[in-house]
């Protein structure tokens, strides 16, 4: 690197090498270790405008965009934590498996004892699972 | 750095599934970057935050949609912003205004010293008066600190052209403030 293109990078990328394109860097450090008083020189003009440039400091958000930010995200979806909880517990899997069994036992059942569908055990299975469901999310 | 290893990645999973408690870090992390790129593009902090919110309502509708490693969140949030301040310049160009931008300031008062709110002032009206491709490398490459190769990315220019656009932008500042030394 050369004093020519030393000076087009600080030109370009202000006066703190740590912030110039790290392919260059190491030739600039080189550079400054030989040339100390033309790259210091160089280095400080352009210093002085980045401490003017850090002088703008942007406005914070307001309190009313942010609370419109959150009010547009996504909604929590319906029995999508309690699952998730259940699922890392292990007693998703449980509860699941408990439920199957059910259903098979009464759908035996009703199969040689009484003439109860097979479409209402599922669906009394269906209605306590969603009970549980409306309990638990509640608490979320 | 490699998209692979974007750590917005984790955040956005959790956005999709509407968890409240990712919405807010992602809007912890990413508010004041995106809210201090529209006022600096467009000197006007009330306009700015109109293209934030408006960043935001399309970063929810993306999160779903967000494949990881396909490219880097913040630079997407980056092109969005920049995009919709793109177009509020444009509208300014196409229906001239009398009311200049809030933060318009040419210069100290006399009778005082100038001291950081004033130099922010003048930097402040010195970037409103840049060409929009200049300002929009200077913001990039110093307030928003984004690497030249991004950065020109973002532009959609070489990055020969990036260091024009800045080293052209950075002399008319300093030429713009050269009084204040």
């Amino acid at each position: 690197m050369d004093l020519d293109r030393f000076a087009a990078l600080a030109e370009a990328y202000g006066g703190d090498v740590s912030r110039w394109p790290e392919v260059e860097r190491e030739a600039a450090a080189l550079l400054m270790a030989t040339e100390p008083g033309a790259t210091a020189s160089r280095l400080a003009v352009e210093s002085d405008l980045d401490w003017a440039l850090d002088s703008w400091r942007a406005p914070g958000a307001s309190q009313a965009l942010q609370s419109a930010i959150l009010a547009s995200a996504p909604a929590p979806r319906r029995g999508a934590a309690w699952r998730g909880w259940m699922w890392r517990t292990g007693l998703g899997a449980g509860l699941m498996a408990a439920g199957a069994a059910g259903v098979m036992a009464g759908v035996v059942v009703s199969g040689a004892v009484a003439p109860v569908g097979e479409l209402e055990v599922i669906s009394a299975a269906v209605s306590a699972y969603d009970a549980l469901d409306v309990e638990l999310v509640g608490d979320v | 750095m490699t998209a692979a290893h974007d750590p917005d990645d984790e955040l956005l999973g959790r956005v999709a599934q509407g968890d409240p408690a990712a919405v807010r870090a992602l809007m912890g992390r990413k508010l004041s970057r995106i809210n201090g790129l529209a006022v600096r593009m467009l000197g006007d902090a009330a306009e700015a935050e109109d293209v934030t919110q408006e960043v935001f309502l399309r970063a929810w509708r993306q999160a779903p949609k967000w494949v990881p490693g396909a490219a880097r969140f913040d630079t997407w949030l980056h092109r969005v912003a920049l995009n919709l301040c793109y177009d509020r310049l444009r509208r300014r160009r196409e229906i001239p205004t009398d009311t200049p931008p809030e933060q318009m300031d040419e210069g100290p008062a006399p009778d005082r010293g100038l001291e950081a709110a004033d130099v922010g002032g003048r930097v402040a009206a010195a970037m409103v008066r840049l060409p929009d491709r200049q300002r929009e490398a200077v913001v990039l490459c110093h307030y928003q600190e984004l690497g030249n190769i991004e950065a020109a990315g973002l532009m959609g220019v070489s990055v020969e052209a990036l260091e024009s656009l800045l080293s052209r932008g950075r002399r008319a500042l300093r030429l713009a403030l050269a009084d204040m030394r």
